[in-house]
């Protein structure tokens, strides 16, 4: 009996000091304060935005009828297209730089498609569409290691991808903004303030 | 003098362990350093979220200061536009309440500070009247942006805050964009006013 009771006394000895390896060996991989795992990446979240107000945009050009798409509400603005032509091609272009290949259509110079390029209601929706899902995927394919690199931004400054990324997503935030307003003007209601 | 050797080879041996953890972090920093180089440094995650609610903030605030007191309760409905429907929308006064209530309830889940008890509903206080409180008020909420971008770090901006479902990380950059829909609304009453916003003055966007 006293011999079993050594035993089970030094095995817990044992237990204890693997225990405390392992627990050491923990400390010098993982920070010091760390929280729980995320449930979600840092991409998963952005990725989210960028859908979120890139979907609303294309719910816009979906809805809006086409023969108010040359609609503005005041003279030295964009029409409800060039609005959505304006926000799209500036996602690609940046979409470009962060990917550093040539996605998209060819829509010329700058991020002001002509409309002779996108004549029809049915040509600016795949544009916008085509941007959204674009931007989706290379955010997708990059994941987070992707957020940290960089790439050309404004002026030939080089920014980081996220903050490139999130300007887009408040770039067309802003232009659904204006375009809230371009639908009351028509007696519309925009798709994302309906009501059931 | 034993314990004296004994203290001196203790300090030898400690100074030459220091010695070792110098080299091999100055090694490691000369391997990562071209890396470094080829990428700019990062910035922490407080200070990239603070700097976008600094963008939002000075188009926002200057927008607000742009729109004449006399004209701070425009509603496009005034305008009798035929054809529009604006009966019910926010005036430029409210859009301006709406926004800074709006910060206090998406961002002080992060601050753990309290909403202020005036703010009822996401209109804001309805006694708030004048441009210079209700631009105060927006400041103020504002203010307390920048204390909610602080609070992030690499290792809890993918937690949630409080009790709620959304990541730290989403209500810091949701309060950004959801002030950018409606600031995007707010350059619409302005023109409609025949005031250029601020920041598009001298250029197309």
């Amino acid at each position: 009996m006293k011999r079993s009771s050594n035993r089970l006394g030094l095995a817990l000895v044992a237990v204890t000091l693997l225990g405390l390896a392992a627990t050491a060996l923990c400390g010098q991989s993982q920070p010091q304060n760390e929280g729980p795992r995320p449930a979600r990446s840092r991409a998963e979240e952005l990725l989210d935005r960028w859908n979120d107000i890139g979907n609303k945009l294309v719910a816009m050009a979906q809805d809006f009828p086409e023969e108010k798409y040359d609609f503005k509400v005041q003279k030295d603005e964009r029409t409800f297209a060039q609005n959505l032509l304006h926000a799209a091609a500036l996602d690609f272009v940046l979409i470009r730089r962060i990917s550093g290949s040539n996605l998209g259509p060819d829509f010329g110079e700058g991020d002001n498609p002509s409309r002779d390029v996108f004549k029809t209601k049915a040509d600016v929706v795949k544009f916008v569409q085509e941007a959204v899902a674009d931007g989706a995927k290379v955010i997708q394919q990059q994941g987070d290691a992707g957020l940290d690199k960089t790439a050309k931004f404004f002026g030939n400054r080089m920014a980081h991808n996220s903050s490139i990324w999130t300007f887009a997503i408040e770039h067309s935030g802003e232009h659904y903004g204006q375009l809230v307003v371009y639908y009351r003007a028509n007696n519309l209601v925009p798709p994302d303030s309906r009501r059931p | 003098m034993k314990r004296m050797r004994s203290f001196l080879l203790l300090a030898a041996l400690i100074f030459a362990l220091a010695g070792m953890g110098q080299r091999t972090q100055g090694a490691a920093a000369a391997n990562t350093l071209p890396a470094q180089q080829a990428q700019q440094s990062l910035p922490t995650i407080a200070s990239a979220v603070d700097r976008e609610i600094s963008a939002i903030e000075k188009q926002i605030v200057e927008a607000a200061e742009a729109m004449p007191e006399d004209k701070f309760n425009f509603s496009p409905d005034s305008l009798n536009i035929p054809g529009s429907e604006y009966k019910g929308v926010r005036t430029f006064a409210v859009q301006v309440k709406h926004v800074a209530s709006s910060n206090y309830f998406i961002w002080s889940p992060l601050t753990g500070d309290k909403v202020p008890e005036s703010i009822k509903d996401g209109n804001g206080p309805p006694d708030l009247k004048s441009k210079a409180d209700i631009i105060k008020f927006l400041k103020d909420s504002f203010a307390l942006g920048h204390k909610a971008a602080a609070t992030l770090t690499a290792e809890n901006m993918l937690q949630t805050a409080g009790n709620g479902k959304s990541t730290r990380l989403h209500l810091a950059e949701f309060g950004v964009a959801h002030a950018y829909d409606h600031y995007g609304q707010m350059v619409e009453y302005l023109r409609m006013n025949g005031i250029v916003p601020p920041a598009s003055r001298g250029k197309s966007d």
